[in-house]
C-alpha cells in the first residue's frame, strides 16, 4: 500500500497537477488572507479564510481526483493494477491517502497565513485546529466521491464533471431540501393528500427538510468554526468515505473479474 | 468496443463445453454481481444506521466546546442552577437553527443547545422559522403584546413569557461603531442574559424595572444585563400625552440621564409613585456645556430630601486621581456605614459627577443618606461665577439615597450623580464585574427586596484584529507576499515539469 501511495503522491509532482492545485488553493486563500491584512480594521480571522476554502472543494477535488483511476485507464496501465502483487484494497487506499496527503499539503498556505498572523501579533483561535481537522475530514469525504467517479468513468474530463455535480450538490443539499420541503408542503395543502391539517403538513415538510439535511455535509461540520467541536461530524464523513471507498473497491474488483 | 463480460469470454474461449457449463458459468456471475451490490447496500445501510445511533447518543457528551473563553457552554453557576430549576421552561429560537442569514448565530445557537443539554430536560429548545410556520407569532403572541419578530428569542413558563433580542446581549466596540459603522462585539453578555431572563420567567413573579422614555434615553443594555441576575426584565415607559400611568408591575422606575425636563404630568404621576411606595433611581451626571435647568425633576428629587445642584464635583486629593490633569474623573468610596450594611465594593470610578445636596427643609419621616462619596478633600465647582458660600471643600455626596418611613410607605429615590455606575459607554471598555456594576445590581437589589440568584459570568469576545495595525504599505507588502510567493512558485514549478516531461 505504501509503495502505491508513494508512487501516487510523487505521480502529482511529477505532473502540473499537484503544483496547479498548490497554486490555485494559495492564490485563493492568498487573496481572500490579503483581504483581510487590508481591512480598515486588519481583522484577522482564520476560521473564516477556512471557511471561505471549503466553498472551493467542488473545484481543487475534481482535480485532484480525475486521474485517479481514469488515467490509468486511458493509458492502458489498469491492467497492472489488477495484476500487481497486491490487493485492490491496499490500491484503493494508496491512491485515496494519496490524494488526501495533497490536499493536506495544499493546507501549507494556510499554515504560512497562520505564521504571517502570529508574526503580525494577531489572534490564532483554538477553535482553528478543529477548524482544520473538520476541512480535511471533510476533504476525505470528498476525495472518497472523486475516487468513486474517477473508477466509474474512463475519461478524466468525464470523471471531474460528475464529480463536480455531486459536489455541487451536495453543498447545495439545504437549498435542495428546503426547496423540496416546500414542494410537498404546497403539494400536500393543493391537494389535499391525507387530509392533513395545516400544522400536519408543516412537520411533514420539515421532517423532510431534516431528514435530507441530515446528509448535508458541510451543515454538520461548520459548527467547528466557531468552537463547537464534536465527534459526531467527523464519524460521519470517515464512515461515509469508508462507504464511497468500499464502493471505489467493488467497482474495481468487478472491472477486474469482467476483463478479457 | 463493448467490452466482453467474463461469461461472454468463457462461451468464446470454450465453445466445446456443454450448455450446462454455460448456465452454471452465467449464474455464477450473477450470484457475485448480486453479492456486490448486496455488499454495497449492506455497507450503506449499516452506516446510515450507525451514524443515526451515534447521533442521537452520542452527539450531546461528544460535543466540546473549544472556544478560549468557554463561550459555547454554561458556566458553572449556570448548571448549578439549571439543576434546582423546578419549572419547565420553553424557549423558542424564532428563525431556521442553520439560517446563516442571522449573522450572531455562532453566539447563539451552541450555548442555547448547551442550556438544554444541561438542563435535564427542564428547558425545552425549539427553533421555527416563522417564514415556514407563520402559525408560531400568533401561537406564542395571541394579542400581539410582544410585537415578536424573526431573528429572536422568546423564553416562557406558564403565563411569564419575555423576548430577547440578541443583538442587546453584547458590549460593542463604540469606537468602531462611531467612526466605520461596523458592530463588532466586544463582550459576550449571552449567558448573563439568557439565565437572567430563565430567572424572571421561572419566578413565577413579574418584576419590571421601567426606563422612562422621552427624555433623550439612549442605549441601557448594561444596565439591562446589570439587573439581569435579579430576575428581573426591563422596558421602556412614555408618560407623555393623556391616559398614561405607571404599570402595577413597576418595580422600579429609572430615569436615566435626562437632557430636558419632566412634562407637569410626569411630575405628578412619579410623585403619585412616590407616595405610593414606588421606587424611583435617578442617574444625571453634570455637563458643563449643557446646564439644563429642570425644576420639575427637582421638586420630585426635592420632595423626597434631595436637590440636583447645577454644579460639578472637583476632586482635589491626588490620590483618589487616576489623570491628576482631570480633576473631574476620579476615584469614589463607599459610605462607611453603607459598607457596613449591605456587601459592595470599595472604590467606584466616577466623571463629571453633580454635586447633590441634601434638602433641609425635607419631611421629617424622610430619611437620606450617602452611600458613596468623594474623598474628604473634593470642592464643587459652580459653572458660573456665582458661588455657593456655604459649600467648602469636603467630603461630598455622589449617590444619594432618600427613604420616606411615613405609614411603612417606603418609597425609595436613589440619586446617582455620574453615568459611570449604568452607561454602555463606561461598560464598553470594563467588565459587568465591574466595581461599579457591582454596585449598581447590588443596590437595586437591596431596594428592590430582590436576591441575586445568579451571577453568571460575562465572557470576552476575542479580538482577531492585529493588535499592531498594520501601515497600508506593510500590508500591501504582505499582501503580494502571501498572493505571489506560494501560488507563482508553484506554477513556475508545474510549468518547468510540464515543459520538461510533455514529450515523456
Amino acid at each position: 500500500m505504501f509503495a502505491i501511495f508513494k508512487r501516487e503522491f510523487l505521480s502529482y509532482f511529477r505532473t502540473p497537477v499537484g503544483w496547479v492545485a498548490i497554486s490555485l488553493l494559495g492564490l485563493i486563500s492568498g487573496y481572500y488572507f490579503s483581504g483581510m491584512l487590508n481591512s480598515s480594521l486588519a481583522y484577522v480571522d482564520i476560521n473564516m479564510e477556512i471557511e471561505y476554502l471549503r466553498t472551493f472543494f467542488i473545484i481543487l477535488i475534481p482535480i485532484i481526483t480525475m486521474r485517479l483511476f481514469a488515467e490509468e485507464k486511458k493509458n492502458g496501465t489498469d491492467v497492472l493494477l489488477y495484476t500487481m502483487p497486491y490487493s485492490m484494497k491496499s490500491a484503493v487506499i494508496g491512491k485515496f491517502l494519496a490524494a488526501l496527503a495533497l490536499q493536506g499539503l495544499m493546507l501549507v498556505c494556510l499554515f504560512s497565513h497562520m505564521i504571517v498572523t502570529v508574526i503580525l501579533s494577531g489572534y490564532i483561535s483554538p477553535a482553528t485546529w478543529g477548524a482544520i481537522l473538520a476541512y480535511l475530514v471533510l476533504a476525505a469525504l470528498f476525495i472518497s466521491v472523486g475516487m468513486l467517479t474517477s473508477a466509474m468513468t474512463e475519461n478524466q474530463i468525464m470523471s471531474a464533471v460528475v464529480c463536480f455535480v455531486i459536489l455541487l450538490v451536495m453543498s447545495m443539499l439545504s437549498n435542495i431540501a428546503e426547496s423540496i420541503s416546500e414542494v410537498v408542503k404546497s403539494l400536500l395543502k393543493i391537494t389535499h393528500l391525507f387530509g392533513l391539517s395545516d400544522s400536519a403538513i408543516y412537520s411533514v415538510g420539515d421532517w423532510i427538510r431534516d431528514a435530507i439535511t441530515w446528509f448535508d455535509p458541510y451543515s454538520k461540520t461548520e459548527g467547528f468554526t466557531s468552537g463547537v467541536f464534536k465527534i459526531v461530524p467527523i464519524f460521519f464523513c470517515l464512515s461515509f468515505t469508508f462507504v464511497f471507498v468500499f464502493i471505489t473497491y467493488r467497482v474495481l474488483e468487478k472491472k477486474r473479474w469482467s476483463q478479457n | 468496443m463493448a467490452r466482453k463480460t467474463a461469461s461472454e469470454s468463457i462461451l468464446r474461449e470454450t465453445p466445446g463445453r456443454s450448455a450446462k457449463v454455460h448456465v452454471q458459468s452465467d449464474s455464477r456471475f450473477k450470484v457475485l454481481k448480486y453479492a456486490s451490490v448486496l455488499s454495497v447496500a449492506l455497507i450503506v445501510g449499516i452506516c446510515i444506521i450507525l451514524n443515526l445511533i451515534v447521533d442521537s447518543l452520542l452527539d450531546k457528551p461528544l460535543t466540546f466546546d473549544a472556544t478560549s473563553v468557554k463561550a459555547n457552554s454554561v458556566s458553572v453557576l449556570t448548571e448549578n442552577y439549571l439543576d434546582s430549576l423546578n419549572k419547565k421552561v420553553e424557549i423558542y429560537g424564532l428563525f431556521d437553527k442553520d439560517d446563516k442569514n442571522f449573522s450572531l448565530r455562532e453566539y447563539f445557537v451552541p450555548i442555547m443547545d448547551d442550556y438544554e443539554n444541561k438542563a435535564n430536560g427542564k428547558i425545552e429548545l425549539k427553533y421555527v422559522d416563522p417564514d415556514v410556520d407563520p402559525f408560531i407569532m400568533t401561537e406564542l403572541d395571541p394579542n400581539n403584546v410582544y410585537s415578536l419578530r424573526k431573528y429572536t428569542y422568546v423564553i416562557k413558563s406558564d403565563d411569564l413569557m419575555v423576548t430577547l433580542d440578541p443583538s442587546s446581549c453584547f458590549v460593542w466596540n463604540s469606537n468602531l461603531a462611531y467612526y466605520y459603522n461596523l458592530y463588532v462585539p466586544e463582550k459576550n453578555l449571552v449567558e448573563q442574559k439568557v439565565t437572567g431572563l430563565i430567572l424572571y420567567v421561572a419566578s413565577g413573579r413579574s418584576m419590571k424595572a421601567y426606563y422612562l422614555s422621552g427624555h433623550g434615553l439612549t442605549g441601557h443594555g448594561a444596565l439591562d444585563t446589570i439587573i439581569s441576575p435579579l430576575g428581573m426584565v426591563s422596558a421602556e415607559l412614555s408618560l407623555k400625552g393623556e391616559n398614561v400611568e405607571i404599570p402595577s408591575d413597576c418595580e422600579i422606575l429609572m430615569i436615566i440621564d435626562p437632557d430636558t425636563d419632566l412634562t407637569i404630568t410626569e411630575k405628578e404621576l412619579i410623585k403619585t409613585y412616590l407616595d405610593d411606595g414606588g421606587k424611583v433611581l435617578l442617574v444625571s451626571d453634570f455637563d458643563k456645556d449643557k446646564v439644563v435647568e429642570m425644576p420639575n425633576l427637582n421638586e420630585i428629587t426635592k420632595k423626597m430630601g434631595i436637590t440636583l445642584e447645577s454644579a460639578i464635583i472637583h476632586e482635589n486629593s491626588s490620590d483618589a486621581l487616576p489623570d491628576v490633569n482631570n480633576p473631574y474623573s476620579s476615584i469614589a468610596f463607599a459610605d462607611a456605614d453603607y459598607a457596613k450594611y449591605l456587601s459592595v465594593p470599595d472604590t467606584y470610578s466616577i466623571e463629571n459627577c453633580r454635586y447633590l445636596k441634601v434638602y433641609s427643609d425635607r419631611g421629617e419621616n424622610i430619611i437620606v443618606s450617602p452611600l458613596i462619596v468623594t474623598s474628604s478633600s473634593a470642592s464643587v465647582d459652580f459653572p458660573n461665577t456665582q458661588i455657593d458660600s456655604s459649600v467648602s471643600s469636603g467630603q461630598q455626596a455622589v449617590v444619594l439615597q432618600s427613604v420616606d418611613t411615613s405609614n411603612n410607605r417606603n418609597s425609595c429615590l436613589v440619586v446617582l450623580g455620574s453615568n459611570t455606575f449604568v452607561s454602555d459607554e463606561y461598560y464598553s471598555d470594563k467588565s459587568l464585574n465591574d466595581n461599579n456594576a457591582v454596585f449598581t445590581r447590588n443596590m437595586l437589589g437591596d431596594i428592590c427586596r430582590v436576591e441575586i440568584s445568579v451571577l453568571a459570568p460575562a465572557k470576552s469576545v476575542p479580538s482577531y484584529s492585529l493588535s499592531k495595525p498594520l501601515s497600508s504599505s506593510a500590508a500591501t507588502a504582505w499582501s503580494i507576499c502571501v498572493m505571489t510567493i506560494l501560488p507563482l512558485g508553484s506554477l513556475i514549478c508545474g510549468i518547468y515539469i510540464y515543459r520538461k516531461r510533455r514529450h515523456l
